[in-house]
């Protein structure tokens, strides 16, 4: 669909051990295009001030750059007035931040969150953090055979004492889309608060979190074919007094004195020191990227390689998807017959292949489909048919290895 | 850097045919040692004597072709050993194999030093290395007599 789109993919010049790079590893982390690197470098070449602190031209500049990215990012995740983004480091940082700067100021002894059984770790860790602190419950929304969640079992699970349900948009191991409005529908009713994991949901799914109706959704700029270093946190306007800062320093105080300080307003309370600001700023023109192919034809064109890979795998008899989940994104996992996921990796990256072995993060969703690791294969917007058949190969030629002598 | 060298004969025999592969009746050192990155596991078991030297080792464990390989190996290698030549010899291949020097594994005697060169390529493959290396890591505790789960 998106012809002659590795052109503007600078990595997809190189080989990688001889061969053209296959690279199926985008809910690990997407690729950049040269625009989104260009544009960290004539940042740095031409307008780098620190923000938000200097009133000469270039620092103003630089700030209204950084701003920019703010206020584009809030209509690109669908936000509106009603949300404010704070920029923090990566996702896993802004699911932190809602366990520790907002959640624990709520949270007694014996109280109960909700998570999942989809569950990346770093939607689980920061809740066991807390689990340590204060000695909550923490229980998990289980899958069905098909690996989707059970929503219908949500409402068993929510009791006076559930504070918060935190829930991945799409689960990063199988694809799994989760029904946030039937959830976020439920979570209303008795008045809990609910954080999304966006970090695969933001660059591969339609996103309008104001429809959503979420109250906290974190996600990273380096899967959007952004830089690493900058994550998002979008939190419900009316939430943003209740959280606390986190980090202390420069630029999130408002008045200090040898007795007393008052923190800044809004957002930049969360922002303190110098934030990442190059990368903030190419952030912008990865949202551009994305709304120039435009969402809707990156869904479809991941949905397409994804039923056509799976398709093409099922008439390998060794080959085992983990689960077919009802409403997929692109993204699954596998399992060749009697060959380790690490192996399969490996034998792949002599072919060029870039796949990722192991348990993706998701120990718990591992454990409860019985399987120690998994193979998995991710969707970006410069994959295309041509990858799908050398990943076929691929896994025919790890057969051949493991083939008995 | 070819992939069969890598998945060398000796290396996929003992992968599909691990040697020593249960839980020992009696045992009286036993570690496990867990690679984080993968989920893999390697729990190994060591009967010592009372002259401190390696009756019987064995290992139960989820992992890799390497990894699955390399235990199997290690509980032939270390099997009779005393506990001081053991540990020399762990100490030799895991050298080995994080610098791909064949000469560490020189004061090991001939018959073992053919089994473990054949881990020669994982040095290749960095992100490969931990798999080889595990279940040594689970040994060693094993004789230090440290029976707490390593994040190796």
């Amino acid at each position: 669909m998106f012809k002659d789109i590795k052109n503007q993919f600078p990595i997809f010049k190189n080989k990688t051990n001889g061969k053209d790079l296959v690279y199926l590893d985008s809910a690990n982390s997407s690729q950049k295009p040269q625009s989104v690197i260009d544009a960290v470098s004539n940042f740095y070449s031409n307008e780098f001030a620190n923000v938000g602190r200097g009133i000469y031209s270039l620092a103003v500049n630089a700030s209204e750059k950084y701003e920019l990215t703010r206020t584009n990012l809030k209509s690109f995740v669908g936000a509106s007035d009603d949300y404010e983004i704070v920029f923090t480091k990566n996702a896993t940082e802004s699911l932190n931040l809602v366990a520790t700067c907002f959640a624990e100021k709520f949270i007694k002894d014996g109280d109960e969150i909700i998570l999942t059984e989809l569950e990346h770790h770093a939607n689980y860790v920061p809740w066991h953090f807390l689990r340590k602190r204060k000695n909550v419950v923490i229980k998990f929304l289980p899958i069905d055979e098909q690996g989707d969640l059970k929503v219908e079992e949500l409402e068993k699970l929510i009791t006076p004492k559930t504070k918060i349900i935190s829930v991945t948009h799409m689960s990063n191991v199988t694809g799994s889309i989760t029904p946030l409005e039937e959830i976020v529908a439920i979570a209303k009713k008795h008045n809990i608060p609910v954080s999304v994991d966006g970090t695969q949901g933001a660059a591969h799914l339609d996103l309008d979190i104001k429809k959503i109706d979420c109250d906290f959704y974190s996600f990273s700029g380096h899967k959007m074919y952004g830089p690493t270093g900058v994550g998002l946190l979008a939190i419900k306007y009316k939430w943003l007094n209740d959280f606390d800062p986190f980090i202390g320093g420069g630029g999130m105080i408002d008045y200090v004195s040898k007795k007393d300080i008052a923190y800044a307003r809004g957002v930049w309370k969360m922002e303190a020191g110098t934030m990442p600001t190059a990368e903030v700023v190419a952030l912008n023109e990865s949202i551009s990227f994305i709304n120039k192919l435009e969402k809707k034809n990156i869904i479809k064109h991941e949905l397409d390689l994804t039923q056509l890979a799976l398709e093409k795998l099922k008439t390998n008899n060794s080959v085992k998807v983990l689960t077919s989940p009802k409403n997929q994104g692109g993204v699954f996992s596998f399992n060749i017959d009697k060959i380790h996921s690490h192996d399969v990796s490996t034998i792949l990256d002599q072919e060029g292949i870039a796949v990722r072995g192991g348990h993706h993060c998701c120990q718990i969703l591992h454990e409860v489909l019985n399987v120690n690791s998994s193979v998995r294969v991710s969707f970006g917007v410069y994959n295309d048919e041509n990858d799908i058949d050398a990943l076929c190969e691929g896994i025919k030629k790890c057969q051949k290895i493991f083939e008995k002598k | 850097m070819s992939i069969k060298k890598l998945y060398q004969d000796l290396i996929l025999d003992h992968s599909t045919n691990p040697r020593n592969n249960k839980e020992l009746d009696s045992f009286n050192r036993n570690a496990e040692a867990f690679n984080q990155l993968c989920g893999d596991r390697s729990h190994v078991f060591i009967k010592l004597s009372d002259s401190t030297s390696i009756e019987e080792i064995s290992f139960k464990g989820e992992g890799c072709a390497i990894c699955i390989a390399s235990s199997s190996i290690m509980t032939e290698v270390l099997k009779q050993k005393s506990e001081k030549s053991a540990f020399s010899i762990i100490h030799s291949f895991t050298k080995f194999i994080e610098k791909a020097d064949e000469t560490v594994l020189s004061s090991v005697i001939e018959s073992d030093r053919t089994k473990l060169s054949s881990f020669i390529s994982v040095a290749k493959f960095p992100m490969r290395v931990k798999c080889a290396t595990l279940p040594w890591i689970a040994a060693e505790s094993a004789l230090h007599n440290k029976t707490k789960k390593i994040n190796a």
